[in-house]
C-alpha cells in the first residue's frame, strides 16, 4: 500500500493501447444528437399517422357525410328511422351490459385483490395465473366455452348470457388494476393506522380505499370500454341480442358506410369522455369528508378474522363458478371422435384452421416486430424527454386504442388507410395488420415504459461519468435493464393481436383469423370443431401468458 | 494539475421558480478533499452536477485545469462520480470495475492491469468474479470508489458516499477513504449532512445554504471564524446572547450588554463593525464555557485563568451523548446555555446545582443582529 | 403510563431468528431507549411491541395483562415510524386526531385536544395542511404528535429511529425536544425510543443494547459507557477505542464504590509495549491475569510537561493532528519501553538488540481527542513529543481478549 502503487493506476494511459473497436466508433458517431432528433422525428410521425390519424379522419368524415346519415339513420324513404332505432336499441344493450359486467367486476374483484396483494399463502402464484387467464385467451374461444357452460344450465343465448361473458372476459382488467393501485399504497399506513386504534375494515377503508380509488376508476373505465368494444364474443353468446359493435360489423358488411362511420365516431365519442375523465380524476384529491362518521363497534365487529377471511373466500367461490369454470369449460368438451368427422369432412375444415392459424400469427408477428422498433423509441420519449406539456398529450393518445372499443377503431383505420381513404392498403392481412398495429401499440409501449422508470437512471449517469457515449450506455447498461419488459410488451401485444375479433372482422378479405373462424362456425353450429380450435388457442394462449409472467417487469402498468 | 474553477454559475430549474444554485465562484486547487455542507435543498447536489457535467448550468462556466468544459458532456471532462445509492451495475465485481476502460475501448492487458490494481486499493480483489448482489453498503461504496479510481479520472465527486451506512460504520470508513484518496492524489469532492464527519477528514470545507456560497475555508478557520450565526450554528453548534452596543473602546473593543438585565461583557471584534446602541448577537461554542463550583480556587489552579470572565448560573439539566457530557444552564437572565464537556470532566455537577461559570471573550464573537433570527437558527 | 413486560420473547420470520428470547421489564414512565447495528432486530421488537407481529414464543405484558394475541388496534401504543408513515390524503390535524376519532364520539372536544397537541409540538396554525406541503422536520414532529395522541394516558410510545433521516445538527436539538416532551410531567408516557445511533441512545434512562437478535447489556447510560459487559458494547458506544494487552502486576483495593456497588479494585498492568497503565475497576483481578485495557481516545489528556507520576502516563510523539471542530484528533506513536519489556536487568536487553541491528524500536499508535478548548490545548505539532494520560476510572478491563476478535471488532488497520 504505497503511494506509488496508485499513482500507476491513474496515470493517463498511452495513446496506443487504446484501441477502439469498430461497433464503439459507430456508437460514437450514432450517440451525435442530430440522429437522436431524427429518430424522434420518425417514432412521433408514425405514432400520429397509426393512432391519432384515422380518429381524426372518421370525425371528418361524418361531418363531410352528415346529409347521407341524416337521410339513412332518421329519414330513409322505405324504413324511416328504423336504423337509428336500431343503434339506439344496440347502444343501450352495450352500456347497460359494460355496466352491469363490471360492476359484478369490481364485487368480485376487490376482495380477490386485496388477497393477491396484502396476503401470503400457498397457491397465489396460480391464483394470480388464473385471475390472469382470461384477459390472454381470444374473446371468441372463451365466449364459446361459456355459451357451452351456461347451457347446462339452460341459459340460452341472449342478454344475460352475453352479460356473463362480458363479466368472465373483463374480470382481469379489474382485478389487475386493483392489485396495481393496492401496491403502490405503502402497507406501513395500514400498519400505522392499526397502532393508532383503528381496526382492519376502518383501516381499509379511512386510508387504503382513498388511496386506491383512482386506480379503481382507472381499471373500472378501462374494463367498461373494453367491454363496450367486445364483439367477438358477443357475437357468439348474443343469439338475437346485438350490440354496437356487432352493428357496426354488419353496417360495414352491408357497405353502409357512412351509417358505419357515424355509430363508430359515437363509440369513439363517449370513450374518449371516459378517458378524459379518468385523466382529470388521476390528478390526486383530498378527502374532506369527515372520515369518521361510520359506525365503529359495527367496522370492530367486522374487523374480526372469520369474517375477513369468510368475505375473500365467499368472493373466491363467486369469481370461480361464474369466471373459470366458464371460461374453460370447454376444455371437457372436446370429443375426439366427432372432432375428427367434422375436420376432415368434405368442406377441408382442417385447411381452414390451419390457414387461419398460419394467418394469426404472421398477423401477430409483423405487428409485434413494428410496434417494437417504434415502442422502444416512443417509450423513452414518454419517459425521459421533459417536453413539458407535450409528455402527458403524446401520454394521453396513447391511451386512446386502450380505450376505445375496437371495432370503432377497426372502422376508423379501415376508413383512412383503406379504398375509401389514402387507399395505401384494401382488406386483407395487409390491412389487418394496420389496425392490429393500432391497438396494440399501447400494449408494447406500456409495459416497457414501465421499466424505463425502474431503470435506476443513476447508472446511466455513472456510465456516462465513466466515459461512456450515449448509445454505448443504451447497449451496455439501458438495454439489458429493460429487456424483460421489452419481451413483456411483446408478448402481450401478440396475444391482444390473436385474440382480436372486432377489429379484424372489420378489415378482412377473404383471409380469416382464428378467432374469426370460431365466430364462423359457430353460427354454422360446427360445434365440435369450434371446441376444438378454442382449446388450440386457450393452450397457446396459455403458454405465451406464462411466459409473459416470466418476464413481466416487477412494476406493472396498468394495461 | 486538475483544478476545478467555477465562475458565476447559476442554475435554475423548472422556468425560473427554482434557483438551485445562485451566483457561485469557487476555486479547487488540486489533491485538495473539499466538503460540501449545508441544509437539504441548498443546492450542493446540483453543483456536484453541473461540475461533473450531468447538468449544465444556466449561466457560468465551468473550468478544469484552464480549459472551459461548460458544454462538454461528462465522459469527456475526467471526473468520476461516486454516488449516494453507489449506483453499482448489476454486473459482476470486475466488470463493474473496468467498465469505463471497456467503453473506452482500451486493449485487453491493459484492463487486466488496471482493474487488478484498482480492486486491490479497495481490498476487493478476491471477490472480482461475484456479483454485488447483496452485498453490504461498506463492500459496495468501496466498489464505486474503485470503478470510479480505476477510470484514470484525476477528480472525485462523491455525493453522501456515506450517507447509508450504520454511524458507527461511517465513523471508521472514513478515515480509510480519505487514505485512499490522499494516497491516490486525487482532488476530491464530497457532499455530506454530517458536519463531524466534514470537520474530520476535509481539508476545505464549503457552506452554502438557498443556493448561494456562505463561506469556504479549512475546518479550523471556518468553525473558530465563521462568517455568519449561520455557519456558526450548522457547524458544530453555537450558544446565541441578545445584546446591545453600550460603549466603544478604541475601534475594535465593544461593551455589550446582555438583553433582560444580563451581564456586560467588554469583547474585541475586529472583524466586524458595530455601532453604539446596535442589537447584536453574542455567540460562542458549548465547549468554550468552564463550569466551576461556587468558591473555585482559581489562585491555586494548575491552568492559567487570567481573563476569564465569570457569572453565576443554575443546572437546568444534564445529558451524556457518550462521547461528552452537556449541561443546560441558565444564567441571571433567564437565558439558556448549552455547554459541553468531555466525559473525563471532573465535577457532578447535579440538576439546580448553583455555579458560576467562565468565558474568555477572546472565544466570544459579535454578529449583526439578522433580519430574522429564528430563519437563521435554523438548521433546515 | 404503563409497565411493559416481555417474558422470553422470541420472533421468528421466514424461519430465521430475529429475536432471541427476550427478557425486559420497560417500568412505568421510564425513557427506554434500545440501540443496536442495523439487522439486530429493532423494528421486528418494534413490530411486537406495538401488536403489528405476534411472537413465536413467549408473553408480552401491559401492566400485568397478557396482550401477545391484542391486535394492534387493542393496545393503544403510540407508535412514530422511521419514515413517518403519515397519511398521505388526510390534513395534519386529521392525522393526528386519527386514533382518538377512532373511539371518541365528541369530535369537537377531539379537534380541540388536537389543536393543544399540535401547539405542544410546536406547530400551531398548520393543522389544516396536508404532510406533503410540510417539510422534514415539520413532518416528524407531526408523526410524533399523531403517536402522542393515540396513547390517551395509557400505552406505550414507540419511537422507531426517529430523527435517521435528519442532519446530525437537528438532530441535537430535536432529541432533547423529543426527550423533554416524552418526560414532560402532564402526559407521564412511558417510552421506546430505536435507534442505531450511540449518542441518541443516550438519551434514555436505561439502555438496551440489541446485537443479532439477542440483548448484550441493560443498564444505565454511565453502566454502559464505563462498566461494559463485552467488547462490542465497549466499541458500539466509543468512537474511536485503544487497546492494551498486559499482564497485572499489581492489585490494590482502594476505598471507593463503583457504579454496580461494588468495591473498586486498583490494578497496575504492564502491557506488551513496556507502558505502566493502571485502571480502577469493580472486577476481580489477581496478579499475573492476562489482560486487555480499553480506552477511549477522548478520556485521554495532553501536556507538552512530563508528569511525575508515570504510571498513567505515555510518552510519545504527535504523528497527525486533525481538527474536527470541538475537537482535536491526534495521533501519536509512542516507541516501546524496551528496558522494561526484556523483564529487568537480563544482559541482552532487546534495546541492545535493536541499537547493535540499528533499529529503530517498534512504535505503537494512540489515537486520542482532546476538546479545542483554550485551556486543553497547548498548540501541539507534528514531530512534538507529549505526555498523555487519562483519568483511571475510565478504564475499561477484560480478561485478555485474543488479538483476532480485538482487530474484527475494532477494525484495527
Amino acid at each position: 500500500m504505497t503511494p506509488k502503487l496508485y499513482t500507476s493506476v491513474l496515470e493517463l494511459p498511452d495513446k496506443n493501447i487504446k484501441r477502439r473497436s469498430i461497433l464503439l466508433n459507430i456508437e460514437k458517431e450514432l450517440s451525435k444528437p442530430i440522429y437522436r432528433i431524427i429518430l424522434e422525428i420518425i417514432v412521433i410521425t408514425f405514432f400520429i399517422l397509426i393512432i391519432a390519424a384515422p380518429i381524426i379522419n372518421i370525425i371528418s368524415n361524418v361531418i363531410d357525410n352528415i346529409r347521407e346519415i341524416r337521410s339513412r339513420l332518421f329519414f330513409d324513404e322505405l324504413l324511416g328511422n328504423l336504423q337509428w332505432q336500431i343503434m339506439k336499441t344496440a347502444l343501450w344493450n352495450s352500456f347497460s351490459t359494460a355496466f352491469l359486467a363490471v360492476g359484478v367486476d369490481i364485487l368480485i374483484g376487490f376482495p380477490i385483490a386485496v388477497l393477491l396483494t396484502r396476503n401470503n399463502f400457498r397457491g397465489k402464484k396460480i391464483l394470480d395465473t388464473l385471475v390472469d387467464l382470461p384477459m390472454a385467451v381470444p374473446t371468441s374461444a372463451l365466449g364459446f366455452s361459456v355459451l357451452l357452460f351456461w347451457r347446462i344450465f339452460n341459459v340460452n343465448p341472449g342478454k344475460i348470457l352475453v352479460i356473463f361473458v362480458h363479466i368472465a372476459f373483463t374480470f382481469p382488467y379489474i382485478v389487475r388494476n386493483l392489485k396495481l393501485a393496492i401496491e403502490k399504497v405503502d402497507p406501513l399506513l395500514e400498519k400505522a393506522a392499526m397502532t393508532l386504534s383503528a381496526p382492519k375494515i376502518t383501516v381499509f377503508r379511512t386510508i387504503s380505499f382513498p388511496l386506491i380509488k383512482e386506480g379503481l376508476i382507472a381499471g373500472a373505465i378501462l374494463a367498461f370500454t373494453r367491454s363496450l368494444g367486445e364483439t367477438g364474443a358477443t357475437m357468439i353468446c348474443s343469439g338475437l341480442i346485438e350490440t354496437a359493435p356487432i352493428v357496426v360489423v354488419s353496417l360495414r358488411k352491408q357497405l353502409q358506410l357512412p351509417s358505419a362511420s357515424f355509430l363508430s365516431l359515437i363509440l369513439i365519442g363517449i370513450s374518449l369522455v371516459l378517458l378524459i375523465i379518468v385523466k382529470l380524476l388521476a390528478r390526486r384529491n383530498v378527502s374532506t369528508k369527515k372520515f369518521w362518521q361510520i359506525h365503529y363497534d359495527i367496522e370492530y365487529s367486522f374487523s374480526r378474522k372469520p369474517f375477513t377471511i369468510g368475505l375473500k373466500v365467499f368472493a373466491g367461490i363467486l369469481m370461480i363458478i361464474f369466471i373459470l369454470i366458464p371460461s374453460f369449460y370447454i376444455i371437457s368438451k372436446i370429443d375426439i371422435n366427432e372432432i375428427h368427422l367434422e375436420l376432415f369432412a368434405a368442406d377441408n375444415k382442417w385447411a381452414h384452421l390451419w390457414t387461419s392459424l398460419v394467418n394469426s400469427f404472421q398477423i401477430g408477428f409483423f405487428v409485434v416486430i413494428i410496434d417494437v422498433i417504434f415502442g422502444i423509441p416512443f417509450a423513452f420519449i414518454l419517459t425521459r424527454e421533459k417536453w413539458g406539456k407535450m409528455n402527458a398529450v403524446l401520454d394521453t393518445i396513447l391511451d386512446i386504442p386502450l380505450t376505445i372499443p375496437s371495432a370503432a377503431l377497426g372502422f376508423a383505420v379501415f376508413l383512412f388507410w383503406g379504398p375509401a381513404g389514402l387507399d395505401l392498403a384494401s382488406p386483407g392481412i395487409e390491412m389487418i395488420i394496420f389496425v392490429h398495429m393500432t391497438f396494440t401499440f399501447p400494449y408494447v409501449v406500456r409495459p416497457i415504459a414501465a421499466t424505463i422508470r425502474t431503470v435506476n437512471i443513476g447508472h446511466e449517469e455513472a456510465s456516462a461519468t465513466l466515459g461512456a457515449v450515449s448509445l454505448t450506455t443504451f447497449r451496455k447498461i439501458t438495454f439489458p435493464a429493460i429487456k424483460n419488459g421489452v419481451i413483456a410488451g411483446m408478448i402481450a401485444a401478440f396475444t391482444r393481436s390473436l385474440g382480436e375479433t372486432g377489429a379484424t372482422l372489420i378489415v378482412m378479405g377473404a383471409d380469416r383469423t382464428i378467432p374469426v373462424l370460431i365466430v364462423d362456425w359457430v353460427e354454422e353450429n360446427s360445434f365440435s370443431s369450434a371446441a376444438f380450435a378454442s382449446v388450440l388457442v386457450i393452450i397457446l394462449s396459455g403458454i405465451l401468458l406464462l411466459l409473459l409472467r416470466l418476464f413481466s417487469p416487477t412494476k406493472e402498468e396498468g394495461l | 494539475m486538475p483544478e476545478i474553477r467555477l465562475d458565476h454559475i447559476t442554475k435554475i430549474f423548472d422556468n425560473g421558480k427554482v434557483i438551485a444554485v445562485n451566483n457561485v465562484n469557487l476555486i479547487i486547487r488540486d489533491g485538495d478533499f473539499v466538503f460540501l455542507l449545508g441544509p437539504s435543498g441548498c443546492g450542493k447536489t446540483t453543483l456536484l452536477r453541473t461540475i461533473s457535467g450531468l447538468i449544465q448550468p444556466t449561466q457560468g462556466r465551468v473550468f478544469i485545469n484552464g480549459l472551459d468544459v461548460t458544454d462538454s458532456p461528462p465522459q469527456s471532462r475526467g471526473i468520476a462520480f461516486v454516488f449516494q445509492n453507489f449506483n453499482i451495475f448489476p454486473l459482476t465485481v470486475w466488470e463493474n470495475c473496468t467498465y469505463a476502460l471497456n467503453v473506452q475501448g482500451y486493449s485487453r492487458d491493459y484492463i487486466i492491469e488496471k482493474g487488478e490494481r484498482a480492486l486491490e486499493i479497495v481490498g476487493l480483489l478476491e471477490r472480482a468474479d461475484e456479483y454485488p448482489i447483496g452485498w453490504g453498503n461498506g463492500d459496495l461504496q468501496r466498489l464505486g470508489i474503485a470503478r470510479a479510481i480505476c477510470s484514470g479520472a484525476r477528480i472525485l465527486i462523491m455525493d453522501e458516499p456515506l450517507g447509508s451506512l450504520d454511524p458507527k460504520i461511517s465513523a471508521e470508513f472514513r478515515w480509510e477513504l480519505r487514505n485512499i484518496i490522499k494516497d491516490a492524489h486525487l482532488t476530491a469532492i464530497q457532499v455530506t449532512h454530517n458536519q463531524e464527519e466534514a470537520m474530520a477528514i476535509g481539508d476545505r470545507i464549503i457552506i452554502m445554504r438557498d443556493g448561494h456560497l456562505l463561506q469556504e475555508d479549512t475546518p479550523d478557520e471556518l468553525y473558530k471564524y465563521p462568517t455568519s450565526l449561520f455557519v456558526g450554528n450548522f457547524l458544530g453548534g453555537i450558544n446565541i446572547l441578545e445584546g446591545y452596543v453600550i460603549h466603544i473602546d478604541h475601534p475594535d473593543v465593544y461593551h455589550v450588554k446582555i438583553r433582560l438585565g444580563g451581564p456586560k461583557l467588554i469583547i474585541n471584534a475586529p472583524y466586524s463593525r458595530f455601532s453604539l446602541d446596535e442589537n447584536i448577537i453574542v455567540a460562542f461554542r458549548p465547549e468554550d464555557v468552564y463550569l466551576f463550583p461556587l468558591g473555585y480556587d482559581f489562585e491555586n489552579s494548575q491552568a492559567d485563568w487570567t481573563g476569564i470572565f465569570l457569572t453565576d448560573a443554575i443546572i437546568k439539566s444534564k445529558f451524556h451523548t457518550g462521547k461528552e457530557r452537556r449541561f443546560i444552564i441558565e444564567i441571571d437572565n433567564g437565558d439558556e446555555i448549552e455547554i459541553s464537556k468531555p466525559e473525563t470532566f471532573k465535577y457532578r455537577f447535579c440538576e439546580g446545582d448553583n455555579i458560576q461559570i467562565g468565558l474568555f471573550m477572546d472565544d466570544v464573537r459579535l454578529f449583526k443582529y439578522p433580519k430574522n433570527l429564528q430563519k437563521e437558527m435554523d438548521l433546515q | 403510563m404503563v409497565r411493559v413486560e416481555l417474558r422470553h420473547v422470541s420472533f421468528i420470520q421466514n424461519k430465521v431468528e430475529i429475536l432471541h428470547d427476550i427478557n425486559l421489564i420497560i417500568e412505568d414512565q421510564e425513557y427506554l431507549t434500545i440501540v443496536g447495528p442495523t439487522g439486530a432486530g429493532k423494528t421486528s421488537l418494534v413490530g411486537l411491541l406495538s401488536g403489528l407481529y405476534q411472537p413465536t414464543k413467549g408473553q408480552i405484558l401491559f401492566d400485568g395483562v397478557d396482550v401477545t394475541h391484542f391486535p394492534p388496534y387493542e393496545r393503544h401504543c403510540g407508535v412514530m415510524f422511521e419514515s413517518y408513515a403519515l397519511f398521505p390524503h388526510l390534513t395534519v390535524l386529521d392525522n393526528i386526531c386519527y386514533a382518538r376519532h377512532m373511539h371518541e364520539s365528541n369530535h369537537t372536544e377531539t379537534y380541540a385536544i388536537g389543536e393543544a397537541v399540535l401547539e405542544l409540538v410546536r406547530l400551531e396554525g398548520r393543522g389544516s395542511a396536508l404532510p406533503h406541503e410540510c417539510s422534514g422536520g415539520m413532518q416528524q414532529r407531526i408523526a410524533l404528535a399523531r403517536a402522542i395522541m393515540a396513547l390517551e394516558q395509557k400505552g406505550l410510545l414507540i419511537l422507531d429511529e426517529p430523527f435517521k433521516a435528519l442532519d446530525a445538527g437537528l438532530r441535537m436539538n430535536l432529541r432533547r425536544e423529543v426527550r423533554k416532551i416524552a418526560k414532560s410531567k402532564e402526559l407521564q408516557m412511558t417510552t421506546v425510543h430505536v435507534t442505531n445511533d450511540m449518542q441518541e441512545a443516550m438519551m434514555g434512562d436505561r439502555i438496551v443494547v440489541l446485537d443479532q437478535g439477542r440483548i448484550r447489556q441493560i443498564g444505565t447510560p454511565q453502566e454502559i459507557l464505563y462498566e461494559p459487559v463485552d467488547l462490542f458494547v465497549a466499541n458500539f458506544f466509543s468512537t474511536e477505542m485503544n487497546y492494551f494487552n498486559g499482564k497485572v502486576v499489581e492489585v490494590r483495593m482502594v476505598e471507593k464504590i463503583g457504579f454496580k456497588g461494588k468495591p473498586l479494585q486498583r490494578v497496575v498492568i504492564q502491557t506488551k509495549e513496556g507502558f505502566f497503565l493502571f485502571a480502577k475497576t469493580e472486577k476481580n483481578f489477581e496478579i499475573g491475569d492476562k489482560v486487555t485495557f480499553l480506552i477511549r481516545s477522548q478520556y485521554f489528556q495532553a501536556r507538552h510537561k512530563r508528569r511525575q507520576d508515570k504510571t498513567n502516563s505515555i510518552v510519545g510523539k504527535v504523528n497527525r493532528v486533525k481538527f474536527m471542530g470541538a475537537w482535536l484528533r491526534i495521533e501519536m506513536l509512542a516507541p516501546y519501553q524496551l528496558e522494561t519489556f526484556v523483564n529487568g536487568n537480563k544482559t541482552h536487553s532487546m534495546k541492545n538488540h535493536c541499537v547493535e541491528l540499528s533499529l529503530e524500536p517498534p512504535k505503537k499508535l494512540i489515537k486520542i481527542e482532546i476538546p479545542t478548548t483554550r485551556v486543553a490545548v497547548h498548540n501541539f505539532q507534528v514531530g512534538e513529543t507529549i505526555t498523555i494520560y487519562y483519568p483511571s476510572q475510565y478504564v475499561i478491563v477484560f480478561p485478555q481478549i485474543p488479538q483476532p476478535e480485538l482487530e474484527a471488532t475494532l477494525r484495527v488497520n
